[in-house]
């Protein structure tokens, strides 16, 4: 069981929302969400790792800052470029933006997927192009302890990290994913951002029953939950993003908000491509049904 | 480093269904240039028969043509016929998605710039659109469009 609290000094914040850039008329009426999930990685371009010349290596998107800036909400961090996974070195000047930027927007935590999105080129890195999970193995699990330390001590913000949906399973892995998460938390002190769409696609995908899996996990560092919809690719079902969550999503964080005692927000994602198809009214009855669910936590 | 050689054969199979067909024919040879023990080597020979496989070809494609799409969409409108088999072809030239969505199109720009033969008529304006299309994104990103 966790020890401490990974959320350390993070208030609970509620019901909030993944933002877009379409999302602004919604978010910018009082009362509408309790806060913004941002993923940073969008809102600035990455030069690269740079030679000692004195040039900035990030440079914010001013289009989109300014939506941040126009915004009075609470923040909370949820990254794409860590690469937590990944068995190259850690970048030390993404790690350094992700500090900056959480100190910059006030964010209470700093989230990242497990997954691997860079990939070894001779002594560089290069783009996998998508995310991919690696097998659930000591050797993983190691590394990403040990990334996951190196982001704490840097940044000062409590870390989260998001369980993945996978389309490919290495059923030889040397853990299940349940104990791989709980060890994850366990040695890094990091807690866990449980994305509950993603545990229904694994569970679709792989037939498997997605209770049973919240049973198996240590609900102690569960601080954040995603809720999302997907759709069928390639014969599989999907993370996509595509509107409200069915209904057994709904039933999954049912299940979850009254055993997880340190759970401190339930957000929504949608892509900004559905938003024809769900509108805001449909994103209003998303929040409200999530905020019934919170209202039931632990 | 056996697991970063894991990880490049794993991602260069999700992005190149003809790996993935190679893996399944023969796997000693078609994951001989790649850095893996027996037991990784086995792991991806299976994995190449799983549906997910396939799921992932398809949203790395997915992926690239959707940074296409964001930032040219016009362009790709107009090329909407000859599409499939031309970004094959580009894929072929370039195997490996640059993440940053413009600098995959000005590199899909560019080698549209190289084969005006291919593109419908009038080409020249064809790619005059498409640069326009690109320029208004690196203005978007540089705060230029405030």
């Amino acid at each position: 069981m966790a020890r401490t609290d990974p959320g350390g000094a993070a208030p609970r914040l509620g019901v909030g929302i993944m933002a877009n850039l379409a999302i602004a008329p919604f978010t910018s009426v009082v009362g509408a969400v309790d806060y913004l999930a941002i993923t940073p990685d969008m809102f600035w371009i990455d030069h690269g790792p740079r030679p000692d010349d004195g040039a900035e290596r990030f440079a914010d998107i001013p289009s989109w800052v300014a939506m941040l800036d126009a915004s009075d909400l609470p923040m909370v961090s949820h990254h794409i470029g860590l690469s937590i996974a990944s068995a190259i070195p850690t970048d030390p000047g993404y790690v350094a933006q992700m500090g900056a930027w959480a100190a910059r927007w006030q964010a209470h935590w700093i989230s990242e997927h497990l997954a691997f999105v860079a990939i070894a080129e001779g002594h560089d890195a290069t783009a996998a192009g998508l995310a991919l999970t690696a097998p659930f193995d000591q050797d993983v699990l190691d590394l990403a302890v040990g990334r996951a330390r190196y982001v704490i001590e840097r940044t000062g913000a409590p870390f989260l990290l998001e369980n993945s949906p996978y389309y490919v399973t290495f059923d030889d892995s040397d853990m299940r994913e349940a104990e791989f998460l709980n060890r994850f938390c366990a040695e890094s002190g990091s807690g866990l951002l449980l994305d509950l769409h993603n545990l229904y696609c694994n569970a679709v995908n792989y037939g498997f029953s997605g209770h049973r899996f919240l049973d198996e996990l240590d609900l102690a560092t569960v601080v954040e939950v995603h809720i999302a919809n997907g759709s069928e690719l390639g014969g599989m079902y999907a993370d996509s993003h595509s509107g409200a969550p069915p209904e057994p999503v709904w039933e999954l964080l049912d299940d979850l908000v009254g055993r997880a005692p340190n759970l401190r927000g339930i957000t929504f994602e949608f892509h900004d491509s559905y938003l024809p198809q769900i509108g805001f009214d449909g994103i209003a009855d998303v929040i409200a049904r999530a905020r019934r669910a919170w209202s039931g936590r632990a | 480093m056996s697991l970063a050689g894991f990880q490049r054969a794993y991602a260069d199979l999700a992005a190149s269904p003809k790996l993935c067909l190679n893996v399944r024919e023969d796997p000693v040879v078609a994951l001989a240039g790649f850095d893996l023990d027996a037991r990784e080597r086995e792991r991806l020979a299976r994995a190449v028969w799983q549906r997910g496989m396939d799921a992932n070809c398809t949203l790395y494609r997915a992926t690239r043509i959707a940074a296409l799409n964001a930032v040219i969409p016009l362009t790709l409108g107009l090329l909407r016929p000859l599409l499939r088999p031309m970004l094959e072809e580009f894929w072929e030239a370039y195997p490996v998605h640059d993440v940053r969505f413009a600098r995959e199109t000005a590199r899909f720009v560019a080698w549209l710039e190289t084969r005006p033969a291919t593109l419908p008529e009038p080409a020249a304006e064809v790619i005059a659109l498409a640069r326009r299309e690109l320029a208004f994104e690196e203005t978007r990103l540089t705060g230029g469009d405030r």
